[in-house]
């Protein structure tokens, strides 16, 4: 009798640990699921909005980007505004009116994704000054976006431009008089 | 009956478990911290515990995959003899399953001669400054695969290059 004494509290000490561990664990592993849904929502905003730049689709990217959107190309270009990026987009249309946007990779974690992507586009009117060539061209690139809210919030462009610049037919010559 | 299902599931689920988390969030941040400290102190050898002997880099950069370690190394001693005083930053990580997306800063004074396809630059003294970003793909704690872009054009026009429209051929035979 006095033995059941001490097992009884001691196998509710032992059912209380495992149980408080397994809820533990749970919540843990329900964490992790609600993370992953989010990360997976955040590549198909990702994909929404590759899709809209392409279609043209303003409407669709004002629904994806908040009023205080911000682009940043490291030490080359850096705006805040959604308006901007509409122009921005406009004016690489009107060069290379059929510029399509290929997703090779999409890398998602909290709040960021990271995409690896290249853009097919056909040479079809001036350019940062070079006559249109009829050239079928291939930039490589990656972005990295922040999304907030699910709206894409912040954007850090890198993007091979020297590779752009030389299959529309430009050379890198050291600059006059520098030698 | 039951044993080689219940072998078949933990297999499946261990391998799942594994492509899920191959890099931990501190031993990425880790081996990141050991590659910047290679790069500043132009320690090379340190990046043999980074690197897979195999390893490829697709760097936008180079004309060409750079395939091996040895290639690897090869490559930036180039870069830090026209870069004496590199000096590398990491200003942002992603780690997931079995990459990692770190974006860079480099800056330096090209003192010394520059490798190029037009052959080797004379130092010309300017500073560069530009920022990047890198996917490595990891397997058995090295980068095997690794992808590199950033602005070429614009770390070019700080060595003092300018782009310019095809230039006509000299007319050099009518000289002679």
């Amino acid at each position: 009798m006095k033995q059941l004494y001490i097992i009884l509290p001691l196998a509710l000490i032992l059912s209380f640990m495992v149980g408080f561990q397994d809820r533990e664990a749970m919540t843990e592993s329900e964490a992790m699921k609600a993370q992953a849904e989010v990360e997976e929502q955040n590549k198909e905003i990702v994909r929404d909005f590759f899709k809209a730049i392409d279609e043209r689709n303003t409407e669709k990217l004002m629904e994806l980007l908040p009023i205080d959107f911000s682009l940043t190309s490291p030490d080359i270009t850096e705006f805040t505004g959604r308006v901007k990026l509409v122009h921005f987009r406009d004016a690489f249309y009107e060069s290379f009116p059929d510029a399509s946007h290929t997703i090779d990779e999409l890398i998602a974690e909290g709040d960021k994704v990271a995409v690896k992507l290249h853009i097919n586009a056909t040479h079809e009117a001036e350019y940062e000054g070079i006559p249109a060539t009829g050239k079928k061209v291939t930039q490589y690139g990656m972005h990295i976006m922040r999304i907030v809210d699910g709206q894409i919030k912040e954007i850090w462009v890198f993007e091979d431009v020297l590779g752009l610049m030389q299959q529309l037919g430009m050379e890198l010559k050291p600059k006059e008089g520098e030698k | 009956m039951i044993i080689p299902l219940v072998i078949l599931l933990c297999f499946t689920f261990g391998c799942q478990k594994q492509a899920e988390e191959v890099i931990t969030e501190e031993e990425a941040k880790a081996i990141h911290n050991l590659y910047v400290e290679a790069r500043n102190t132009v320690n090379l050898d340190l990046l043999d515990e980074i690197y897979a002997e195999d390893v490829v880099v697709h760097d936008c950069s180079a004309p060409e995959d750079i395939i091996g370690l040895d290639a690897l190394k090869q490559y930036y001693s180039n870069n830090h003899r026209a870069l004496p005083d590199l000096h590398m930053t990491i200003d942002d990580m992603i780690v997931k399953g079995d990459r990692t997306v770190t974006v860079w800063t480099l800056s330096g004074t090209n003192t010394g001669p520059l490798h190029t396809h037009l052959g080797d630059m004379p130092a010309t003294g300017n500073k560069v400054h530009f920022s990047g970003v890198a996917i490595d793909r990891f397997d058995e704690g090295k980068i095997v695969e690794e992808w590199v872009y950033f602005n070429v054009l614009q770390l070019m026009q700080q060595l003092g290059f300018t782009i310019v429209p095809p230039q006509p051929p000299e007319p050099q035979e009518e000289k002679k």
